[in-house]
């Protein structure tokens, strides 16, 4: 028979893969992520039928900016949604009750919870930068070869390298957003209010730019300070964005690429440090 | 259960939220030195939005869209939109879509490109069809409006310079404009030759402004310029494009009208 | 000596589950005003008891166990699970808890859902999958082992839900209305369940507004009304029939009876009351079924 034992518990990973995978199966049986990621696919695809639009050019930019679009949308879409059943769903439906009371951490619920909703999210992120990629392969198979028809052509520009990192900075931005989500759920009384807060959250760091160029450049105090407050509390999600796809995957991209991925981490560290603050004190 | 009065409960509750703060606007300092060269080169890549061509013609969420930083998709969608008046004949429709292309996302320099094509080629055409018929208009009023809509086009043509400074096709349209709507051949002859100033124009570039400096009756000017432009080429067999050995025929042919001497005429490999 | 006592004497054990003047407070929207749903309730639950917690709805129950479990904060007080703050994960360690009404993730079968936990729990990967299918024979869910939770019955999520608390083999067992929506068959198969658990010497808490079936179990009750506890004691005590005993008779005449009164009062006994013994739905539910099932094994 299991006793109480002596010593504390301390964290342990193992749980956590436990209780991760367990998150992850949760959230691949359900219809969300099906639906987005089917929906994503298709829309990936259906942009090939705009290749006519394209003029011919080597970049096949539609098929690139809708699908860049598509892993965006939809996967802000299914972070929000996911991590908000994963972890506002266990609460409302109260299957949280027999695992807590488990020898388990709070800590080890949160990260569980967080490394099971990004892994959803890097799968969603995977599936839709592969359809991509042989979309854009698709596309650029059917394009006649450049004609060498001046003294410097230019080479066929169909951004690979570039979509790769691409949906690599997305997967890290996702991570952030599900880190942010789980501090909405971690004190969230419906799965509603962490939804809205979720989406509002996510439209704040997309603009957060503007509360920066507020605090920096702003005339009055008031808005100074409240473009300082928003412009340090929330990061800032344009820098994961599409530019990348264009910018191209040398040296001076591929740092500054990885200059995003380490702000994103360190964000995804501090926002999963106060969920697992937060959860703490949370009573179920 | 029994009901009982409580005192200032919530304060707790504020304390923990202002720590939350502090930490998060200490991890926004503690990160901007990540974050602003990262924006910095983003910012580079992006020109800015001209708000003022966008003004009252989006709704909030196209607004919102583009200030969130989905600028090429929202260009693509008004792209497309364009496509849609363009289908229509929808001559305000088109214009106004392409306007908004140009300001959303001026970067895809075959926006600018088939944009002009339109705004020259086809809107001419529903503009007289409004008005008439070709049939039923005095041919002046034909030719102005043709006139219009082409300056109309250089116009469009003019702005993508300042995100595409010096772009050879950019130039090669205006020139055609100019060529095939203004009759216009010292302009175009002039547009062909500051496209074939830059590496990639097409080879062409530079033999059709020889070719217009002819018809202009510079025959010497013309001489000169493929003179100077033949050695450059590569050779038929490397590149057929190139056209070397119709650059070097249409010396001969100029040095012919020339009536230039032997000892003058043009040795290709000698300097 | 001593020690030996200790060891056959619960009562001389430390407790297996002590409660400290727990007090728990709601607050209510507004924050003006704060709900006591638990108001200094101090309990002991000795090894290998089985400890009833009666209420009403409303009464505290849940609160407590919760409160027990470490899932909500004491206002004052404090709670102990062999000696460990509920609230350290640690305590949890010999824990096994089933939720009242449980509702477990759906798409789940009842094998993975007890896979899960025994994960969670610990238990070695030798012999794990061993105890997860005698523990779904044991509960009779064996044919429904890999069905999905979400197309279970009550009574099943309620089979399920025990074995799972089963699963890490706990010392103590936290049960919150254990037979809540389950059909009478199934109750007595869950009641004899937790006693198969006290033979184990398991300790086991359980609250329920099923005063029969608590009766049928428990060593010692506690009553809860508002947050306040009522009465606690062995049941015997409470219901003050020690050194009692009942004698079921029929067509018994009256002159027989005076005859049986003097005969106990000569050998110092006391007849202390004559009435109609109550006949039982449950237990005529229960025959009739198993006379049933019987008579239908029979003509198969």
């Amino acid at each position: 028979m299991s006793a109480v034992g002596t010593g504390s518990l301390r964290f342990s990973p193992h749980r956590v893969v436990v209780l991760a995978s367990h998150a992850f199966l949760d959230a691949v049986r359900q219809r969300v992520f099906q639906f987005t990621t089917l929906l994503a696919a298709v829309l990936v695809v259906g942009s090939l039928g705009l290749r006519e639009l394209d003029f011919g050019g080597a970049e096949l930019k539609f098929v690139a900016d809708f699908g860049h679009g598509a892993l965006v949308l939809f996967g802000s879409v299914l972070t929000i949604v996911t991590t908000v059943q994963l972890l506002g769903g266990e609460l409302e439906n109260r299957t949280v009750l027999p695992v807590l009371a488990r020898p388990v951490r709070r800590s080890e619920f949160i990260c569980g919870k967080f490394f099971g909703a990004w892994a959803v999210v890097l799968v969603f992120c995977a599936a839709v930068t592969a359809v991509l990629l042989g979309a854009l392969w698709l596309g650029a198979q059917a394009l006649p070869p450049p004609l060498a028809d001046a003294p410097q052509v230019p080479a066929a520009a169909v951004p690979y390298a570039g979509v790769l990192v691409g949906g690599a900075l997305q997967g890290v931005k996702f991570g952030l957003l599900v880190a942010m989500v789980l501090l909405v759920g971690s004190y969230a009384r419906s799965n509603l209010f962490a939804q809205a807060t979720g989406f509002l959250v996510l439209v704040i760091c997309h603009l957060q730019y503007l509360a920066r160029d507020a605090w920096q450049t702003g005339h009055g105090w008031l808005e100074r300070f409240g473009g300082g407050l928003i412009g340090l509390v929330f990061p800032n999600f344009q820098l994961f964005g599409g530019e990348y796809l264009t910018a191209g995957t040398d040296g001076a991209a591929l740092a500054l690429g990885g200059r995003v991925a380490l702000y994103g981490l360190a964000y995804t560290a501090v926002f999963l440090a106060l969920a697992v603050w937060s959860f703490r004190r949370r009573e179920i | 259960m029994r009901l009982i009065p409580t005192g200032i409960r919530s304060l707790p509750a504020l304390t923990r939220a202002g720590a939350m703060l502090g930490v998060l606007v200490a991890a926004g300092l503690a990160l901007r030195p990540l974050e602003a060269p990262a924006w910095a080169a983003q910012v580079r890549q992006q020109p800015a939005l001209e708000w003022r061509c966008l003004e009252g013609a989006m709704g909030q969420g196209f607004s919102l869209g583009l200030l969130g930083g989905f600028r090429a998709l929202a260009a693509d969608l008004l792209w497309l939109r364009a496509n849609a008046s363009w289908e229509r004949n929808d001559l305000s429709g088109t214009q106004a879509a392409l306007r908004l292309v140009g300001a959303v996302d001026p970067r895809p320099v075959a926006f600018w490109l088939n944009g002009a094509r339109m705004i020259g080629y086809d809107l001419p055409y529903w503009r007289i069809e409004a008005l008439g018929g070709e049939a039923a208009l005095p041919a002046t009023v034909v030719r102005h409006v043709h006139e219009e809509q082409a300056r109309a086009a250089i116009a469009h043509l003019e702005k993508a310079f300042a995100h595409h400074p010096d772009h050879p096709l950019l130039h090669i349209e205006i020139a055609n404009l100019l060529l095939q709507k203004l009759d216009d051949r010292s302009g175009a002859a002039e547009r062909y030759r500051l496209a074939s100033l830059q590496p990639t124009a097409p080879f062409y570039a530079a033999r059709v402004h020889a070719e217009l400096l002819r018809q202009l009756g510079r025959e010497r000017d013309a001489y000169d310029w493929l003179v100077a432009l033949h050695p450059t080429l590569p050779p038929e067999r490397a590149n057929p494009h190139a056209m070397a050995d119709t650059v070097l025929a249409r010396i001969r042919e100029l040095e012919e009208k020339l009536a230039l001497a032997p000892a003058d005429r043009y040795q290709p490999g000698r300097e | 000596m001593a020690m030996a006592a200790n060891e056959t004497d619960p009562a001389q054990r430390p407790p297996a589950i002590e409660i400290r003047r727990l007090t728990k407070d709601y607050p209510l929207p507004g924050g003006r005003q704060r709900v006591r749903a638990v108001d200094d309730l101090s309990l002991r639950v000795h090894p290998g008891q089985i400890y009833g917690l009666l209420g009403p709805n409303g009464s505290g129950k849940s609160t407590t166990l919760k409160a027990l479990l470490g899932l909500l904060r004491p206002t004052l007080g404090e709670c102990l699970l062999a000696g460990v703050p509920g609230s350290d994960p640690a305590a949890h360690r010999a824990i096994g808890y089933l939720p009242e009404a449980p509702y477990f993730p759906r798409f789940l079968s009842g094998r993975e859902l007890l896979r899960f936990h025994a994960k969670l729990a610990g238990v070695p990967r030798a012999g794990r999958e061993e105890r997860i299918a005698a523990l779904l024979g044991r509960v009779g869910l064996a044919h429904a082992a890999d069905r999905r939770v979400g197309s279970y019955s009550k009574g099943m999520l309620q089979r399920v839900g025990l074995a799972q608390a089963l699963v890490a083999d706990p010392s103590i067992l936290i049960l919150d209305e254990p037979t809540a929506g389950v059909d009478p068959g199934g109750a007595a198969d869950i009641a004899e369940l937790i006693l198969e658990q006290k033979a184990r010497g398991r300790t086991v808490l359980l609250c329920s507004h099923l005063l029969t079936q608590i009766e049928e179990i428990c060593d010692r009750v506690a009553i809860l009304h508002r947050g306040r506890l009522l009465a606690e004691g062995a049941l015997d005590d409470l219901l003050g029939r020690c050194g009692r005993q009942s004698l079921v008779v029929e067509h018994l005449p009256s002159e027989e009876l005076a005859a049986f009164e003097d005969w106990l009062a000569e050998r110092g006994g006391r007849l202390h009351a004559v009435e109609r013994p109550a006949a039982r739905l449950d237990r005529y539910f229960l025959e009739t079924v198993e006379r049933a099932e019987r008579e239908g094994e029979a003509s198969r």
